[in-house]
């Protein structure tokens, strides 16, 4: 007897939602990465649910590429994240508003 | 032959565009050697075609004639096509002759300037437009000539741009000859009217219409419109009252245009245009007295003008307006041949001195401030002994060539018009005095030079002595093309095709007697007053003298007449319908958009946390959108 599906999509919509919620309210950008990559896991499951819903193994194997993408993302924000330091001695986002109109 | 024809603009036009574009890059050397190459091939060009001129049938030398303009449904057929006869063929001699010494001067006076190439592009440009200027075979061939001419003339005056005077002399030039055009055109009009076409040579052409006096069907009246609005172009170009006055501002550019452009040839295209049209100013007795009148009485005012000149430029430049007003003279009293004739010595002997005052102002650094001169005549010899020349030859002294052309005039004036005659002679006995007071003051007494200069001189070099010595040669030698009274009428029988000798007058010998006493006492009265003029003389100045010195005030006048309320209607427009009307309407357009930026311009807080949220709100408001309509994608 499988878990029905919409436990799945349930499950992801909440996950995503408290991953919107952690990057809109969060100011340290550490936690905002770690609320992607909720949002990009709650995706994740969201595929391999519906991919094993239809018997199709695309869902696994994009699930594999975000993973991928996620990891070299981090990698990179990481990065503009210590160069942002180095120049600012800051990096509370809601400072950080350089692009203010 | 035809092919020569089209080679005498051409080579200047190549000239040109090589210079204007890639002249910079040359150097000096390679660039005032194109220029100089192009003219003096298009003065062996010009010999060629003006060689064959006598031999040819009709006297003239027609091109092909290339279609550049014809109006469907009209007679109106306009081809680019060029004519020599002997009365342009001299002009084209001249033009291009004593352009091309000019051009060879030109390249040492120059030397070190910045525009260097700029320069000779601008003079080759010159001679190309005044080549289709007296060459022309229809009337907007030579309009296009006429107005190219003033372009030349106004980028040369304003050559040095970062003078603020320059500036404005170049554009006082160009706009007084515009007034001067305008009448041109309007001439133009009213022939093709009256003739049908706007050629001027040919079966159909003006002037041969013209010619068959028993077809001719052209009332006085009309002719006498025609030939005013003519003199009116011709004042312009060739500076006559009321319109001289840009001519002497003009001495602002280099003194070699001041030579080429300002004396010798393109203020004689006035003269040319009037002789061009002589038949249809005989059919004018009008218009004939209203030539005659004007040009003595502006060879009057210029002479009285050049008397009370301080700047050795200022004196030649109205001493130019004045014989081109002597030439008028001439026109007016019928004697066209003399005009035409007076026109080549003057180029001659009037590019003489300004190549000479150029000399001495290149000597002296750039002082052309004849109270800072004097005692030079053994300082620079060459330049001195030149300068003597044509000095003797402009007084009218037998018998360099000055004496010979102006004794003609002066002898049709006594013979037509006797009041006319007591301008000119008058204008004679002035010119005589100015000249020789601004050669002893130049050359001879004390030197008031200024001590470092006068240690300094810049002594000419060959290219600077070289085309002085022809010009000086040809100042002595050229009156006897046409001097009838030692039996030499070359240049007269030269003209006869296109215009018809008078009669033998046999009044010449009185004349002649009267400009001969006249030049002799004024060129002696001039020598005895400024022998040992003292420096402290010169600093006063009386009003009478003051009054010449600034041309009779017309300046002033056209300053309070047109210059003033023209400001004035410009400051007023500016003002308010310039800043409250026009203005007004854009600044609502612009306040409008501005507005709206200030409000959307909040959104971007620069924040990051800000623009997820709108992106959150807009994916839910978009899928909320598509879950009510039930809209699915494209399909």
């Amino acid at each position: 007897m499988s878990v029905p599906l919409n436990y799945y999509i349930v499950l992801s919509m909440v996950l995503f939602a408290l991953g919107i919620a952690g990057v809109t309210t969060r100011r340290n950008p550490i936690l905002i990465f770690m609320s992607i990559e909720l949002m990009l896991n709650a995706v994740n499951l969201s595929l391999i649910a519906f991919g094993r819903y239809l018997g199709d193994a695309g869902g696994q194997m994009l699930t594999i590429f975000v993973m991928a993408v996620a990891a070299a993302e981090v990698s990179v924000g990481l990065g503009i994240l210590i160069a942002i330091f180095r120049t600012k001695d800051n990096v509370d986002v809601d400072v950080l508003n350089g692009l203010k109109g | 032959m035809s092919t020569m024809l089209w080679l005498i603009p051409l080579i200047p036009l190549i000239g040109a565009i090589i210079n204007g574009t890639i002249g910079p890059k040359l150097g000096e050397r390679i660039s005032s050697g194109i220029a100089i190459l192009s003219v003096i091939g298009a003065f062996i060009a010009a010999i060629t075609v003006v060689s064959g001129v006598s031999s040819s049938a009709g006297h003239s030398v027609e091109s092909d004639a290339v279609a550049w303009m014809t109006v469907p449904g009209t007679s109106l057929s306009i081809p680019f096509s060029f004519h020599v006869d002997p009365l342009n063929g001299g002009m084209l001699l001249v033009i291009t002759g004593v352009g091309a010494l000019i051009h060879i001067y030109s390249a040492s006076y120059m030397h070190g300037d910045k525009g260097f190439s700029r320069y000779f592009a601008y003079l080759n440009l010159f001679v190309f437009f005044m080549a289709v200027l007296v060459m022309a075979g229809n009337l907007p061939l030579l309009f296009v000539g006429w107005e190219g001419v003033g372009l030349a003339s106004y980028l040369l005056i304003g050559f040095w741009q970062e003078k603020w005077s320059a500036t404005q002399a170049a554009k006082k030039a160009f706009i007084v000859n515009r007034i001067g055009d305008v009448a041109l055109l309007i001439a133009m009009f009213i022939m093709f009217r009256e003739f049908k076409t706007l050629n001027l040579y040919g079966d159909s052409g003006i002037l041969t219409q013209l010619s068959s006096a028993s077809t001719l069907h052209v009332q006085t009246g009309v002719a006498t419109v025609i030939a005013l609005l003519l003199f009116g172009g011709a004042a312009g170009k060739s500076a006559q009252l009321p319109l001289f006055v840009w001519l002497p501002d003009a001495m602002e550019g280099p003194t070699p245009v001041s030579a080429l452009i300002h004396a010798a040839t393109m203020v004689t295209a006035g003269v040319y245009l009037v002789c061009r049209f002589h038949l249809l100013f005989e059919m004018s007795p009008l218009a004939l007295q209203v030539v005659a009148w004007t040009g003595g009485l502006t060879a009057l005012v210029a002479a009285c003008t050049g008397v009370a000149q301080w700047d050795i430029k200022k004196v030649l430049a109205y001493s130019t307006v004045s014989q081109l007003g002597l030439m008028f003279v001439a026109c007016g009293c019928g004697a066209f041949t003399a005009a035409m004739f007076h026109v080549t010595t003057h180029a001659f002997f009037k590019a003489l001195l300004f190549l000479g005052a150029g000399a001495v102002i290149h000597a002296l650094h750039g002082e052309q401030d004849m109270r800072k001169m004097g005692g030079l005549a053994s300082k620079i010899k060459s330049t001195h002994l030149l300068v003597l020349v044509g000095t003797i030859a402009i007084a009218g002294i037998p018998p360099l060539a000055g004496f010979w052309s102006k004794d003609e005039i002066l002898l049709a004036a006594f013979d037509h018009n006797k009041p006319v005659y007591g301008l000119a002679a008058a204008t004679s006995a002035l010119t005589a005095f100015y000249m020789w007071r601004m050669y002893m003051l130049t050359f001879q007494g004390k030197s008031r030079v200024d001590e470092h200069t006068a240690h300094h001189l810049h002594l000419p070099d060959a290219r600077i002595v070289l085309p002085l010595s022809i010009l000086g040669v040809l100042s002595v030698l050229a009156g006897f093309l046409n001097a009838p009274a030692v039996g030499m009428h070359f240049y007269s029988d030269w003209l006869a095709p296109v215009i018809s000798s008078p009669e033998h007058s046999h009044n010449s010998g009185l004349v002649m007697g009267i400009s001969v006493l006249v030049a002799f006492v004024a060129s002696a009265m001039s020598v005895a007053k400024y022998k040992n003029v003292s420096p402290e003389s010169m600093e006063k100045s009386g009003a009478i003298f003051a009054f010449f010195g600034s041309a009779m005030r017309i300046d002033d006048i056209y300053a309070a007449v047109v210059v003033k309320p023209l400001t004035g209607l410009a400051t007023w427009s500016s003002l308010s319908v310039e800043r409250n009307g026009a203005r007004g309407i854009l600044r609502m357009g612009h306040s409008t958009v501005e507005g709206l930026g200030k409000t959307v311009r909040r959104w971007q807080s620069g924040v990051v946390g800000d623009y997820i949220l709108s992106m959150a709100f807009a994916l839910i408001v978009i899928i909320s959108i598509v879950l009510v309509t039930g809209t699915r994608g494209g399909n």
